[in-house]
């Protein structure tokens, strides 16, 4: 059998699309924003060096989010978590600003913790979902717990009050209760409880019920659809098949409000018609479609659960941002993913392709974190000379499930000789006709010297030594 | 054996399932968003485009450059600048204190001032500041940048010499509308073709600038070129000023023109009081006031019985005595009295028994005939607003008495251009011409369009009667009642008149209220110029000989010390040739048809004025003439190489430029 290195990389389509987006938002932010900023601010080029910043900056993260392994993000999570948790309390005792608390200023910018917010509860519910599934059904105790946790986080981000984002934010987390198994009854019972709780928080709010009691009246009929609502569908019937051409829109002359963040899409559908908006939704099918199949493809359930996750927080933010401007909802305040001028939503969302476009670099591949897991305390020792190597192991892929090969590790030595990766292994196995096999590994771990692994020979379907010890001690 | 790695660590099928349902879901939500999308964009557009139609546009006017006005010399007496309106918003100035001192600064004046027009805008959105403010100031405002001022470039119709003429201009509204005067009756040909353009406007109703919209450029307006001098309407103007200052005279007013062309060299109207009462100061006093013309009309009665031959120059008349009676009425001479006059006599003393008796020679008939030919009744025809016609009972509502008194002219009311004109018909030697005020008009380069010729309206008298006429008022002059008129260096001929002024409403006279006037005209023998002066209401030394008559010989004191020796217009042998044209008489009754034989022929030594002809008549004009004619382009002629008026002796070329 001939077993050929498979050079995994990055999903194109994914990143070929996010480009795509990126490139449509850059030119409408300039061609609906310098009106704006000649007028508010006296800088017609402001919000466009601002954009084009932060997309420089949000493809750096991309790119370092990409190369690093997802599953390092795992145990960053908590500390993640507790600083996204601060600063959704912290944003709560600030001074307003646009008539909500959703923003906080650090190092001179501005940041929309609950933004944040949403990326590091995929991150924190694929992780305790994972955990808990490899080892056991969650019970309903645990799903409880998880959901308290999802409520407090969307209850912080309600009291900004930020209705919109709190709402995103539920939506994530409860597409994460949903791809994680979790059987439909409790489903049910988990989204009857947030209505009974958010119906009343509307209600309580002066600033939300106007607005959808506005919204309401105006879906049937009796009000006036409101100024911004009304502008956003009269730049989209402007605009017509081809639009009217680039940098001819005439809403952006402060009719439309927002007319470079959250009503980009009224901006985009003015100046390049229909035409445009398709190719805005041809690029959100593309990051559906690659999305849900790196999740499908992911090494492991974490991987499985975070890149579904990531997947439905872009497309959830875009459907309802979209949905928005074409006047199906109330006005939210969210930013359309890639395209709309808001640094905390472009960086976030780049972040997320970063980690979504890792798991795709490992699709189909074991992943030996779980060894780790299972064998920690053997894997933190400090390896000897003579032992596996202390190299990272992480880097490079390997297609050994793929073509059947399995690898299994072993505590102790002590019967077998343990290869060294660098030198032994490629050759034992292949006899030199692979270049290169290289194995998931954990990079800073260190391991004791007796431990070892070896692989299932293809033919014959047995590994080379069956370590009695390892025998023995399993149960 | 557990395996460290196996199956267990991947998501199991029943994730996996949810995971496609999720697929599933968000699949078609985006197609559902893409079919609500093509319904507004492509299937349902309609009802919201509805809404744009003036949303984002505002249409301005371009207004054209009102065309200039010239006076006959070619120097500017109204013409249009381009210039910088400033108003404001007041909503959008935040702070009323600090911009008002800002503008204070640039614009001068107080700050209260702009702080009043801010919080007294003519609408909520709108106040005007300046109408127009300087380059200098445009540019430090532009560069003060300050919050709120709207700029508007704007048209300014600006006078170079002030309010010199400016009954006879008239002015032009906020609209830049022609109000009054020329301004007015020649609105279509001064205004031009506005154009206009689209503004591109934002929310906030701010507008700007933009490419996008079409746009149609202004025509601007055609020039005109008036008959006035300024030179001697300055003249007449200030003297005019100074009589009635002198005279304490409640209005003046004063027509000098050219009895033979009928053109109006100068018009003027002061009034006391105008500057108070700018309606009042708008009025022409020459063409739209009558007044009762007294001892000036006694012109025409004298001219109508010679005419007739009825008298004789040297017929004597009695004069019984200072006191005739007639209809029950005693009708009285001035002061003196006196017995024996010839007619002559009787206009230097002007004795109003002597008059009345030719008038009664004469008849009622055919003196109403000769008081219609001389143009009264009738309006001028001149080309200024609101001209009146005066008034004349016709005579068969005449009685005796009546009849007496327009001898004499009381019981009639004439205008200052028509007592000139009566006196243009004298000095012309007997032919009514129409007055006119515009010389011709000018196309935007400057190319002549259109000219208005000499028109003759009719013949009234003979050339021997008006010579005879000339001889009797050179002698008023001379020997009479205004031999204050006298000037050394010119022969002058007039007759002043000093009217009683009737209650308006009531039958009878205003005690210490008269119309003092005088009409006259010089060189006596060759007449160049028409002058008519009246005064109304002039107190102490009301005669005309003591209040019209100064006035009239400081004006032509004056206009003899002009550069030009007083002589602006060429004698009347050396006037080019004017194509005069033949007015249909308007009177109701007929009258004599008018004499052929009118047309001033021009000495074939002169160049005539081709400009304004067709080649084919340039082509006639010269043809017995001693000059060789070029021509160059087709069309109408607007230039010739050789001046008009110019004297040919020898045989030259004539370059002609036709377009």
């Amino acid at each position: 059998m001939i077993i050929r290195q498979e050079k995994k990389s990055v999903d194109r389509w994914l990143m070929g699309s996010v480009l795509v987006l990126l490139v449509l938002g850059i030119l409408c932010v300039y061609s609906a924003s310098t009106y704006w900023g000649a007028d508010r601010h006296g800088n017609a080029m402001l919000f466009m060096r601002n954009h084009l910043i932060r997309v420089v900056v949000g493809l750096m993260g991309l790119v370092i989010l990409s190369n690093m392994p997802y599953y390092r993000l795992r145990s960053w999570t908590p500390c993640f978590l507790a600083v996204a948790l601060t600063l959704l309390i912290l944003v709560l005792f600030l001074p307003a600003f646009h008539g909500s608390r959703s923003s906080l200023v650090m190092f001179g910018k501005r940041f929309q913790p609950s933004e944040f917010m949403k990326l590091i509860l995929i991150l924190y519910l694929s992780a305790v979902f994972a955990k808990a599934l490899d080892t056991e059904r969650l019970d309903s105790k645990q799903i409880g717990i998880h959901f308290g946790m999802l409520l407090m986080t969307v209850a912080l981000v309600f009291m900004e009050p930020d209705l919109g984002s709190a709402v995103v934010l539920f939506l994530v987390g409860f597409v994460l209760f949903v791809i994680a198994g979790i059987e439909w009854r409790l489903l049910m019972k988990m989204s009857g409880a947030i209505f009974l709780i958010l119906l009343p928080g509307i209600l309580l709010f002066k600033h939300q019920r106007e607005r959808v009691f506005a919204f309401l009246a105006s879906i049937f009929g009796k009000g006036e659809v409101e100024h911004q609502a009304r502008h956003s569908l009269i730049g989209l019937a402007r605009g017509g098949i081809a639009g009217v051409g680039y940098g001819e829109g005439k809403e952006k002359f402060l009719f439309l409000p927002e007319p470079f963040s959250d009503f980009i899409l009224a901006s985009l559908g003015e100046e390049w018609g229909f035409i445009g908006i398709l190719v805005v939704f041809l690029g959100l099918l593309v990051i559906l479609w690659r999305g849900y199949r790196i999740a499908m493809r992911a090494p492991d359930r974490y991987g499985y659960l975070l890149a579904g996750g990531i997947t439905s927080m872009i497309l959830i933010g875009a459907l309802i941002n979209a949905a928005v401007v074409v006047r199906l909802l109330p006005t939210t305040g969210l930013t359309f993913p890639f395209i709309s001028y808001g640094g905390s939503s472009l960086l976030v969302h780049l972040a997320a392709v970063g980690i979504l476009l890792n798991i795709s670099k490992n699709r189909g591949l074991p992943n030996t974190d779980y060894a780790y897991r299972r064998h920690p305390e053997g894997m933190k020792s400090a390896a000897e000379p003579g032992g596996l190597s202390r190299r990272p192991l992480y880097r490079g892929s390997s297609i050994l499930r793929d073509c059947g090969i399995r690898m299994r590790f072993f505590e102790s030595a002590s019967e077998r000789t343990p290869l060294s990766l660098s030198q032994g292994l490629p050759r034992a196995l292949t006899r030199g006709k692979v270049a290169d096999i290289n194995v998931f590994f954990p990079t800073d771990r260190r391991f004791p010297a007796d431990c070892g692994w070896e692989l299932q020979n293809p033919q014959s379907g047995i590994f080379p030594a069956e370590n009695a010890a390892l025998k023995r001690k399993d149960p | 054996m557990k395996r460290l790695w196996n199956k267990e660590k991947q998501p199991e099928r029943s994730e996996k399932r949810r995971l496609i349902l999720l697929r599933t879901v968000m699949t078609v939500s985006i197609f559902i968003l893409l079919i609500r999308f093509s319904y507004i964009q492509v299937w349902h557009r309609r009802p919201w485009l509805r809404l744009t139609d003036d949303l984002y546009k505002s249409r301005i006017q371009l207004t054209a450059k009102r065309g200039e006005i010239f006076d006959r010399k070619l120097n500017v007496l109204a013409a249009d600048i381009s210039t910088v309106a400033l108003s404001a918003d007041p909503t959008r100035i935040k702070d009323f204190a600090q911009t008002a001192a800002k503008l204070a600064a640039i614009l001068g004046g107080k700050a209260e001032e702009y702080i009043h027009l801010f919080r007294h805008p003519v609408s909520p959105r709108y106040t005007r500041i300046r109408k127009s403010i300087t380059e200098p100031q445009n540019r430090a405002l532009q560069k003060a940048r300050i919050e709120g001022l709207i700029f508007m470039e704007d048209m300014m119709r600006i006078h170079p010499f002030a309010d010199l003429g400016f009954q006879v201009l008239g002015i032009t509204d906020a609209e830049h509308t022609g109000v009054g005067g020329i301004e007015q009756v020649f609105e279509t040909v001064l205004s031009g073709q506005d154009g206009w353009a689209y503004l591109q406007k934002d929310a906030l109703n701010r507008r700007f600038t933009s490419a996008d919209y079409p746009k149609e450029k202004p025509v601007d307006g055609e020039k005109l070129v008036l008959t006035l001098d300024y030179s001697l309407q300055v003249i007449l103007e200030e003297e005019l000023r100074a009589g009635m200052d002198r005279h304490q005279a409640k209005s003046a007013s004063g027509v000098l023109m050219d009895p033979f062309t009928g053109e109006v060299l100068a018009m003027a109207s002061v009034s006391q009081g105008a500057e108070k009462d700018p309606m009042l100061a708008m009025q022409n006093q020459a063409v739209q006031a009558s007044f009762e013309p007294g001892s000036t009309f006694k012109i025409v009665t004298v001219a109508a019985a010679l005419e007739e031959r009825i008298v004789e120059p040297q017929t004597l008349i009695h004069c019984e005595n200072g006191a005739y009676v007639l209809a029950g009425q005693t009708i009285h001479d001035h002061d003196k009295s006196y017995g024996l006059l010839t007619v002559a006599q009787i206009m230097e003393q002007s004795s109003n028994i002597g008059v009345v008796k030719i008038g009664k020679k004469l008849g009622k008939k055919k003196f109403y005939e000769y008081i219609r030919s001389f143009g009264f009744g009738n309006c001028t025809g001149i080309e200024l607003p609101g001209e009146t016609p005066g008034f004349c009972r016709p005579h068969y509502r005449w009685d005796d008495f009546t009849a007496a008194a327009i001898s004499f002219g009381q019981g009639l009311s004439v205008s200052t251009l028509q007592m000139a004109c009566m006196a243009s018909v004298i000095a012309n030697g007997g032919e009514l011409v129409r007055p006119r005020i515009v010389d011709s008009i000018l196309g935007s380069s400057g190319n002549q369009i259109r000219k208005f010729p000499k028109a003759s309206i009719r013949r009234v008298i003979s050339e021997q009667t008006a010579r005879t006429m000339r001889t009797i008022l050179e002698g008023v002059v001379e020997r009479g009642i205004a031999k204050d008129a006298a000037i050394v260096s010119v022969p002058v001929a007039g007759k002043t008149g000093t009217a009683e002024k009737a209650v308006p409403g009531f039958k009878g006279y205003q005690p210490g209220a008269h119309v003092s006037s005088f009409v006259g005209f010089w060189p006596s023998v060759a007449p160049r110029y028409v002058l008519t002066v009246v005064l109304n209401e002039p107190r102490h030394n009301y005669y005309a000989a003591y209040s019209a008559v100064p006035v009239f010989r400081r004006v032509v004191e004056r206009m003899c010390h002009l550069p030009e020796a007083g002589w602006i217009l060429p004698r009347p042998e050396d006037r080019p040739q004017d194509r005069s044209i033949v007015l249909s008489d308007l009177r109701q009754e007929p009258v004599p048809a008018a004499d052929p034989g009118l047309r001033v022929k021009g000495s074939p030594h002169v160049m005539p004025d081709l400009r304004g002809m067709s080649k084919r008549e340039a082509m006639l004009e010269l043809a017995d003439r001693n000059i060789e004619v070029r021509v160059s382009g087709r069309g109408i002629v607007v230039s010739q190489s050789i001046p008009p008026g110019t004297r040919v002796k020898d045989r030259r070329t004539c370059h002609l430029i036709c377009q």
